[in-house]
């Protein structure tokens, strides 16, 4: 072995020096690419074991966006109606459904020793929807697929998957989130797979690259276009309405209100074309299955108090000013009715959004 | 379950834990290494487990009855009954051992080709084609109890008597997937034994794995998206230029990748007090295809010299002190081993030709130097190594096109397209500073073994500590920012 003799001081002083060079390195790189932390499905958890909410709001990312509305609720009620967000990265329906059953159930039907709900103060489930969710699972989008390991799974359902399939790239997904949980704070393990730390080396080595990003900024927008008008094609596949009807069922089935809200759109991206198709049909249909199903409508895709710079780059998502103004705006209008501390879903008459995308 | 992927990061430390924290004994060591590869197999297959363990228990028992005292000492022990008898046992274990990897690995391509032969002669498929699922390691672990076996014949091993010092010298994780291969002799010994923790052997275990890892996740896996997958998919459609860039970038990924594991696994191994054997030794510094075999994938080639062309050459077949054949045999052997397919048959070919060929051409020069000195002085001179050395890369080169391209016609669209026949197409990817790093890294890997390589080496190991800690944490900073998402599985593990 190569090297002169070692001694156990000098190796372990080494591995500290290293361990601090890497420390001070992520220090420093919280400058260009600070983590960001964001609620996720076991932390959602957390909070309602130990909050008992009144409301819930599951959705994709888009369910943030409810913290928000969650704070303006609390302060309008002084603390008496509480909304946890419930963010299943990605959307869909059928990942919602799973979710529903494994992880938020077990909270919700948790007893004492008497036989007593453990938390009986949930009244209210909004759920954060676009026609995104209501599209089939695309088998060449591994993003969407892996979601539930990669943001749901607990430790049981990643040994249950592996001893069944072995260790597959789609249940790798479930240990790749507990690495970035327990690096939270970590620059260089949360910037993995999203190039902020080398685009903030590059800008500082070359300065911003304004005409690039210009292209890149046309390029975005123009597959973001085309992804939202081609969505017309793909709209309430089968499997994704079951889910959805599974959800609705199961919480209406225990007295609990149900509500779509669907979630706004960032207009300057959206093309005329994907208005008319895509936005139009989904808001009109889905408007038609909340009344099928007796739960509330609220359509926001385009009635909004936002403008394009409330939006997030990513064009999809709200910034939490945004999300200030949003929250103050729904619940002095569409989810107003949260501000009242509605009851059980007793009476099941739906309320129909007005405007909106159709 | 790969050395490479994060899950390792979870799995290795437990493992670690258990093994030094647990009694000083080789039998508990030895324990927790076989569970610790039981449960790295069943991460790839479980149901293929049983395979594995059915081989070990055949070449064990093998072993055993090859080395049975009524066998082995005693006045009997050259009797002719006794030799036929340990033949026999020999055959039979050996039979066992490479029938499973043929009906595994080749019975699927001879079945295919056999079919192939009849309808082209216009008869109906004889053959059933079988598409088994492949045990994780197979071409490994036979090589390993088959190599076992032939030690223990040939009395220069005692047999293994401990079943699970054997089970963790066939099976052990580190080696499992992609090699070394190791032997019986260097290995069992230090299975036999408790192990001890040394700074030393600590340090260097995490500085070759934390190299390795560099060499297959930063390089291997860079190059192979961006460089060699898209050309060599479509060879046809690019210019010559990006074909002769995507060959050497082939190269250049299949070292890092192949090397890149070889050290992950030593560097694993000597982290649990073992040392496995070296498998690379800077191969792109050969100047002679025998001499780049010495130095690439070391642990099969001395394998393939030491148990077949060895015994082929110096026994008392037609074989018999004709090497050139030998090299043949021995290099179709090998090419087969890598794969079943025929692309692998003309790769091992045309190393089996070339070495014999330089055998030969090494044989007359020598015959010259002896006749004339002026020769001796020719082959140490500049103009003849640096000539030799492109020859053997050249050559090294060229052979990767059918060791890489899925079939022969688009190994032939390649090596055409080499030539100035091909496509237009270029890489659209422009190569910044990653590609250049990817070079340079290579380069500086290799010329740290030659000139005042080995004393800048030296001179790193004896910076004092801190200094050293500084660069293996500046290392680890580039490597979590640089390396790409997503580890793609190793090349060698496929075969």
């Amino acid at each position: 072995m190569p090297g002169e003799q070692r001694h156990w001081g000098s190796v372990i002083l080494a591995g500290l020096c290293a361990l601090t060079t890497l420390a001070a390195v992520d220090a420093a790189l919280h400058l260009v690419a600070p983590p960001k932390p964001l609620l996720e499905i076991d932390e959602a958890m957390d909070g309602y074991e130990a909050g008992d909410p009144t409301v819930l709001a599951i959705g994709s990312s888009h369910a943030r966006s409810f913290i928000a509305v969650d704070r303006a609720l609390s302060q309008r009620t002084g603390g008496t109606q509480h909304i946890l967000s419930v963010p299943v990265e990605w959307g869909k329906y059928t990942p919602y459904a799973w979710v529903m059953q494994h992880r938020v159930k077990p909270i919700l039907e948790e007893t004492d020793a008497s036989g007593a709900l453990v938390r009986d103060s949930l009244r209210q489930v909004l759920i954060v929807t676009e026609w995104w969710d209501s599209t089939s699972l695309d088998p060449g989008t591994g993003s969407i697929t892996m979601a539930l390991p990669a943001r749901a799974w607990q430790w049981t359902d990643f040994l249950a998957d592996a001893l069944e399939n072995g260790l597959t790239p789609y249940n790798q997904n479930f240990l790749q989130r507990i690495w970035r949980e327990r690096w939270s704070r970590s620059s260089l393990v949360q910037d993995r797979g999203y190039g902020n730390i080398t685009r903030g080396i590059k800008e500082a080595l070359r300065g911003k690259d304004v005409e690039g990003e210009k292209a890149s900024y046309v390029t975005r927008l123009k597959g973001w276009q085309s992804m939202v008008e081609e969505g017309v094609d793909r709209l309430f596949d089968p499997d994704q309405v079951r889910s959805l009807e599974e959800i609705i069922d199961y919480f209406k089935g225990r007295g609990i209100a149900v509500t779509i809200v669907l979630y706004p759109r960032m207009p300057g991206t959206l093309s005329q074309k994907a208005k008319d198709t895509t936005l139009r049909q989904f808001s009109a249909r889905m408007n038609a299955f909340a009344q099928e199903h007796l739960v509330r409508f609220v359509d926001l895709t385009l009635r909004h108090p936002l403008t394009d710079d409330d939006f997030e780059t990513d064009f999809d998502h709200i910034t939490p000013e945004g999300n200030r103004r949003l929250a103050e705006w729904v619940l002095d209008r569409d989810l107003a009715f949260l501000v009242d501390g509605a009851g059980r879903d007793t009476a099941g008459s739906p309320t129909a959004g007005n405007g909106g995308a159709q | 379950m790969s050395l490479a992927g994060l899950e390792f990061a979870f799995f290795f430390p437990v493992v670690f834990l258990l093994y030094w924290l647990g009694p000083h004994r080789a039998s508990w060591q030895n324990a927790v290494l076989m569970l610790a590869s039981a449960v790295f197999y069943a991460t790839w297959d479980m149901s293929l487990l049983a395979v594995l363990a059915g081989a070990m228990v055949v070449s064990f028992g093998a072993g055993l009855a090859l080395g049975a005292p009524s066998l082995e000492e005693g006045p009997a022990a050259d009797d002719t009954t006794v030799r036929r008898r340990r033949r026999a046992i020999l055959a039979v274990a050996i039979g066992a051992e490479l029938g499973l990897l043929g009906v595994f690995k080749y019975a699927g391509f001879f079945a295919g080709s056999l079919n192939a032969l009849l309808s082209a002669a216009g008869l109906p498929d004889m053959l059933p084609v079988l598409r088994l699922a492949l045990p994780l390691g197979i071409s490994y672990t036979t090589l390993i109890q088959v190599g076992y076996l032939l030690e223990v014949y040939w009395r220069r091993t005692p047999a293994c008597r401990d079943p699970l010092a054997y089970a963790t010298f066939v099976a052990f994780f580190p080696q499992l997937l992609a090699g070394p291969i190791v032997r019986a002799p260097g290995m069992l010994r230090q299975y036999g034994a408790a192990r001890l923790l040394s700074p030393d052997v600590l340090a260097s275990g995490a500085g070759a794995f934390l190299l390795g890892f560099a060499m297959k996740a930063f390089v291997a896996d860079w190059l192979s998206p961006r460089v060699v997958d898209p050309v060599f998919a479509n060879p046809a459609a690019y210019t010559a230029g990006t074909l002769w860039l995507s060959l050497l970038g082939y190269a250049t990924q299949l070292f890092c990748d192949f090397a890149g594991y070889s050290l992950m696994a030593i560097g694993t191994g000597r982290m649990f007090g073992l040392e496995l054997p070296e498998n690379f030794r800077y191969p792109f510094l050969s100047k002679s295809l025998a001499e780049f075999w010495r130095r690439w994938h070391i642990s099969l080639n001395t394998w393939l010299f030491d148990y077949l062309f060895a015994p082929l050459t110096t026994g008392r077949s037609w074989f018999r002190g004709r090497a050139g054949a030998g090299f043949l045999v021995v290099f179709l052997v090998s090419g087969l081993w890598h794969g079943a397919t025929w692309t692998f048959v003309l790769w091992g070919l045309a190393h089996g030709v070339a070495l014999a060929i330089h055998h030969t051409y090494d044989l007359w020069y020598k015959g010259r130097c002896r006749k004339d000195r002026r020769y001796v002085a020719w082959r140490k001179a500049g103009p003849y190594v640096l000539a030799s050395w492109a020859v053997t890369q050249l050559f090294f080169l060229l052979t990767l096109i059918p060791f890489r391209a899925p079939d022969l016609s688009a190994a032939s669209a390649f090596a055409t397209g080499l030539l100035g026949f091909g496509g237009q197409s270029g890489l659209a990817e422009r190569f910044g500073l990653q590609a250049a790093a990817c070079v340079l890294f290579m380069l500086f890997f290799h010329l740290l073994e030659v000139g005042r390589g080995p004393a800048l080496k030296q001179g790193f190991l004896a910076l004092p500590a801190p200094l050293r800690g500084i660069v293996y944490g500046l290392i680890l900073a580039f490597l979590m920012v640089y390396v790409p998402v997503g580890a793609s599985t190793f090349i060698y593990a496929q075969f």
